[in-house]
C-alpha cells in the first residue's frame, strides 16, 4: 500500500487501482495520514526554495573557461576538426606520422612484414612526406609517446587515429611506445573495432612487455575470446617462459 | 622475434675466445656529440654524464683465469663473433656507425669487464640487453634522452632527467630522478620488477601510476584526477594525478611488481 | 541548440558554448550540492568543479548521451569523491541542532519556513545515496530512466530506491514533527 501510495502520488495509477487508492485514502484514517504526509513532503520539495548561487560563482567560471581557451587555441588538437580543411588534416596526419616514423625507425630487422604495413599507411605517408622525411633522422621513442598521448586526448577519436594507434601497437621499435598506445586504446576497450584489435595483437606482439600487459588487461577486461591468442602463446615454441606463465594465468582466469 | 634472436648469436656464438690483443688500452673515444649511441648486450655499464664532449668508455678489464699462453697465441689476431662483428675498439666491444648513430656491442664473452661510459649532452643513450647474465646498468648524471629494454638487468637512476622510456620484464628500476625535463614524456615499465623512484619535491609532472597486482606506494603530493568517462578501472590498481599543478606525462607501471614513490 | 548538440560543440573544441551550458545548469548544481551537504561555500567550490571537469573531459562525453544525466553523473562522482576523503563521520546525522544551524546560514528563506526546515533535516538524516536519489528525483525532477542511466542500474531499481527514500523520509519527517 506504500508503494501505492507514492505511485498515486505521482499520478502513476490508472483505473481500478487509482479507485481503489482513492477510497482509502479518503475512508480509511490511518491511511489518509499517511497519504496526507507523503502529499506534504512531495508538495515541500515541489515548491522547495532555489537557492542563487553567489555572483562569484559566475565571475570564476568565465576566468576558468577564458584560460582554458587560451590553453586549447595554442595547441592544434582543440580547434575544431574540420575534415575539409587541409591545415587541419595536416596536423592530424603530422601526429599520424609521428607514429608511422616509429614504424620506420625502430623496425630495422622487420623490412618484410614493414612492406604490408606501409602499404596501408600509404595514404598518410604520401600527404606527409615531408614531415616524415625530416622526422626520420631524429625520432626518440619519447617524443612518439607524446604523438600517441596528444592523438588520444584529440577531440575527434575517429578511425584514422584508433588505427595509427592499433599500428603504433602492433609495430613501433619500443615497447614503451607500444603500451602508451595499449592504455589510449583501452580508454576505448569497449568499442568491437578496438576490442578486436586488442585481442589479436595478443596473438602477433613480440615484446614480452606489452604481451604481459595485454593479458593482463584481457584478464580485467573479462575477454573470453583472449584465450584463443593466448592458448596460441603457451602451445608456441619460441615463446618467452615468463610470457608463457602469464598466458598460463590468463587462461586459468578466464576459462 | 627475429631481433631477439640477431641478439641470440651474438651472445652465443662468439668463436675465438681470445683475450685482447692488440690495443692494451683501457679507452676508447667516439667524436660524437648528438644522435644515438646504442650499447647492445653489455653485461656491465655505467653511463655517466658529463660536460666535456664526445662519448668516452672506460673498462675495468676482469679477466677469467688469464692465460699467458693464450694471449701470446692470439697475439696479431682479432677478436671476433658470430655476426662478423670484431673488436675494433681495443676494449672488447665492437663500434658500427650506422644512419641513426653508433652501435657498440659486446665481443668478449669475458662477461665481467666493466665499462664506464661517459656521454655528452645531445646525445640519446639506448641501452639493449636480454640474457640473464649481466649487473644492473646505472645512468647517472644524464641529460639526454634515455631508451632502456631489459630482460633480467635492472636499472639505476642517479640524477636523470628524462625524456625517458625504460621497459624491463623482471629487473627493477630505482633511484632518483633529477630535475625533470619538461619537453617530452617519461615512461617506466616493467613486468615482474618493482619501481622504486625518488622525485624531487619541486617537480611538475602528470603522473599515471598502475600496477596489475601490486601495490602502490607513495608520499608525493599528488593531486588525484577522476575520469567519469572511463569510470570502469577494470580492476587494477591505478593512480592518476598532477604534481605541483602538473607538467610532463610521468608514466610507471608494473604488472606484477610494486611501485614506490619519494618525495625527495 | 538543445544541451547535447551544445556540448557536442564543445567536445569539439568550440569551448564558448559551455558558457550556455553553465547558464542553463550552475544553479541546478548549486541547489544539488547545498541541499545534499548544507554547505554554500562547498556548493560553491563542487558547483565549479563540475564545469572544469565538463572541459578536462569534454572528450568522454558520449555524443548523444543524454547531457542531464552526464553532468549529474560527474556532480554526484564529485561529491562522493568530496565524502570520501572528508569522512564525515555519521554521529553528526543525528544532532538536528547542528544541521539546524547550517540551514540558517544558508538561507534566511530556507531557515523561516518551518516545514521546509524539517524537510532539509529529515533528509539530512537519510543515507547519503538516499539524500542523492531524492533530490534527483524530487527537486531535480529527473525521469527515472535517466536517473538509471546515472547510476547504472535499471529503472525499476531507481524506482525501488525512491520509493524506500521516500518512505524513510516520511518518516525521519513524523519523528521530528513530534520534537
Amino acid at each position: 500500500m506504500k508503494e501505492l501510495m507514492i505511485d498515486y502520488l505521482d499520478g502513476n495509477l490508472t483505473g481500478e487501482l487509482k479507485d481503489f487508492v482513492t477510497k482509502h485514502i479518503e475512508k480509511d484514517g490511518r491511511w489518509k495520514h499517511e497519504f496526507g504526509k507523503l502529499k506534504e513532503l512531495s508538495t515541500l520539495m515541489d515548491n522547495s526554495i532555489e537557492l542563487t548561487p553567489d555572483p562569484s560563482l559566475r565571475a570564476e567560471f568565465e576566468k576558468m573557461l577564458a584560460e582554458e581557451i587560451a590553453v586549447a587555441s595554442t595547441k592544434p588538437a582543440a580547434k575544431t576538426i574540420h575534415w575539409s580543411s587541409p591545415k587541419m588534416w595536416m596536423q592530424i596526419a603530422a601526429s599520424v606520422a609521428i607514429l608511422v616514423v616509429g614504424v620506420l625507425v625502430g623496425n630495422k630487422f622487420n623490412a618484410d612484414s614493414q612492406q604490408q604495413e606501409l602499404t596501408a599507411l600509404r595514404l598518410e605517408m604520401e600527404a606527409t612526406k615531408q614531415l616524415i622525411l625530416s622526422s626520420l633522422g631524429n625520432q626518440s621513442a619519447s617524443s612518439r609517446i607524446g604523438a600517441v598521448n596528444a592523438s588520444y586526448q584529440m577531440n575527434a577519436m575517429d578511425d584514422d587515429i584508433v588505427n595509427a594507434l592499433i599500428n603504433t601497437m602492433n609495430t613501433d621499435g619500443n615497447a614503451n611506445v607500444r603500451l602508451a598506445a595499449v592504455d589510449a586504446l583501452t580508454e576505448f576497450a569497449d568499442e568491437e573495432n578496438v576490442r578486436k584489435a586488442l585481442i589479436s595483437a595478443l596473438a602477433t606482439q613480440d615484446k614480452a612487455v606489452v604481451q604481459i600487459a595485454l593479458i593482463n588487461l584481457m584478464v580485467r577486461l573479462k575477454e573470453e575470446r583472449a584465450i584463443q591468442p593466448m592458448q596460441q602463446i603457451i602451445q608456441d615454441e619460441n615463446s618467452i617462459e615468463v610470457v608463457k606463465d602469464e598466458a598460463n594465468y590468463g587462461v586459468f582466469k578466464l576459462s | 622475434m627475429k631481433k631477439m634472436k640477431v641478439i641470440g648469436i651474438i651472445t652465443l656464438l662468439t668463436i675465438f675466445t681470445a683475450s685482447i690483443t692488440n690495443a692494451q688500452s683501457n679507452e676508447y673515444k667516439l667524436d660524437m656529440n648528438s644522435g644515438r649511441l646504442i650499447v647492445q648486450e653489455v653485461n656491465e655499464v655505467e653511463f655517466v654524464g658529463h660536460t666535456g664532449s664526445g662519448v668516452i668508455i672506460n673498462v675495468i678489464i676482469k679477466r677469467r683465469g688469464e692465460n699467458h699462453e693464450t694471449s701470446e697465441r692470439a697475439k696479431g689476431l682479432k677478436l671476433i663473433n658470430g655476426l662478423g662483428l670484431e673488436d675494433n675498439t681495443g676494449i672488447g666491444l665492437s663500434a658500427d656507425k650506422k644512419g641513426e648513430g653508433t652501435t657498440l656491442t659486446q665481443i668478449s664473452r669475458n662477461g665481467d669487464n666493466e665499462y664506464v661510459i661517459q656521454v655528452p649532452k645531445g646525445v640519446t643513450v639506448v641501452y639493449e640487453h636480454s640474457s640473464p647474465h649481466g649487473d644492473d646498468v646505472t645512468f647517472k648524471n644524464i641529460t639526454g634522452e634515455i631508451e632502456v629494454t631489459t630482460n633480467h638487468s635492472g636499472v639505476v637512476l642517479d640524477n636523470v632527467t628524462g625524456p625517458m622510456s625504460i621497459n624491463t620484464v623482471h629487473g627493477d628500476v630505482e633511484g632518483n630522478m633529477g630535475t625533470v625535463n619538461q619537453s617530452n614524456p617519461i615512461s617506466i615499465v616493467s613486468s615482474h620488477g618493482d619501481i622504486d623512484l625518488g622525485i624531487p619535491s619541486g617537480t611538475k609532472a602528470n603522473f599515471r601510476i598502475s600496477t596489475g597486482w601490486g601495490e602502490i606506494y607513495s608520499d608525493l603530493d599528488l593531486k588525484v584526477d577522476r575520469d567519469e568517462g572511463s569510470m570502469k578501472q577494470y580492476g587494477a590498481n591505478k593512480v592518476v594525478g598532477k604534481l605541483n599543478g602538473g607538467g610532463v606525462s610521468f608514466d610507471v607501471k608494473s604488472s606484477h611488481g610494486s611501485i614506490y614513490l619519494r618525495k625527495k | 541548440m538543445t544541451d547535447e548538440q551544445l556540448m557536442d560543440a564543445v567536445k569539439q573544441g568550440d569551448l564558448a558554448k559551455a558558457s550556455l551550458l553553465f547558464d542553463r545548469y550552475h544553479k541546478h548544481l548549486y541547489n544539488f550540492f547545498v541541499k545534499i551537504s548544507f554547505d554554500k561555500d562547498l556548493g560553491h567550490d563542487l558547483t565549479q568543479n563540475v564545469f572544469l571537469r565538463l572541459i578536462k573531459f569534454k572528450h568522454t562525453y558520449k555524443s548523444e548521451a543524454k547531457f542531464k544525466s552526464w553532468i549529474f553523473q560527474i556532480a554526484r562522482n564529485i561529491y562522493a569523491d568530496h565524502y570520501r576523503s572528508n569522512k564525515v563521520p555519521t554521529s553528526d546525522f543525528d544532532d538536528v541542532e547542528i544541521v539546524s544551524e547550517h540551514i540558517d546560514a544558508i538561507d534566511v528563506k530556507m531557515a523561516n519556513d518551518e516545514k521546509e526546515k524539517l524537510l532539509y533535516i529529515a533528509m539530512y538524516k537519510l543515507e547519503q545515496e538516499q539524500r542523492e536519489i531524492l533530490l534527483l528525483s524530487k527537486f531535480e525532477k529527473m525521469k527515472y530512466n535517466d536517473i538509471a542511466q546515472i547510476y547504472e542500474i535499471t529503472e525499476g531499481a531507481v524506482k525501488v530506491k525512491v520509493h524506500r527514500a521516500m518512505n524513510k523520509l516520511k518518516e525521519n519527517y513524523l519523528q521530528l514533527e513530534k520534537i
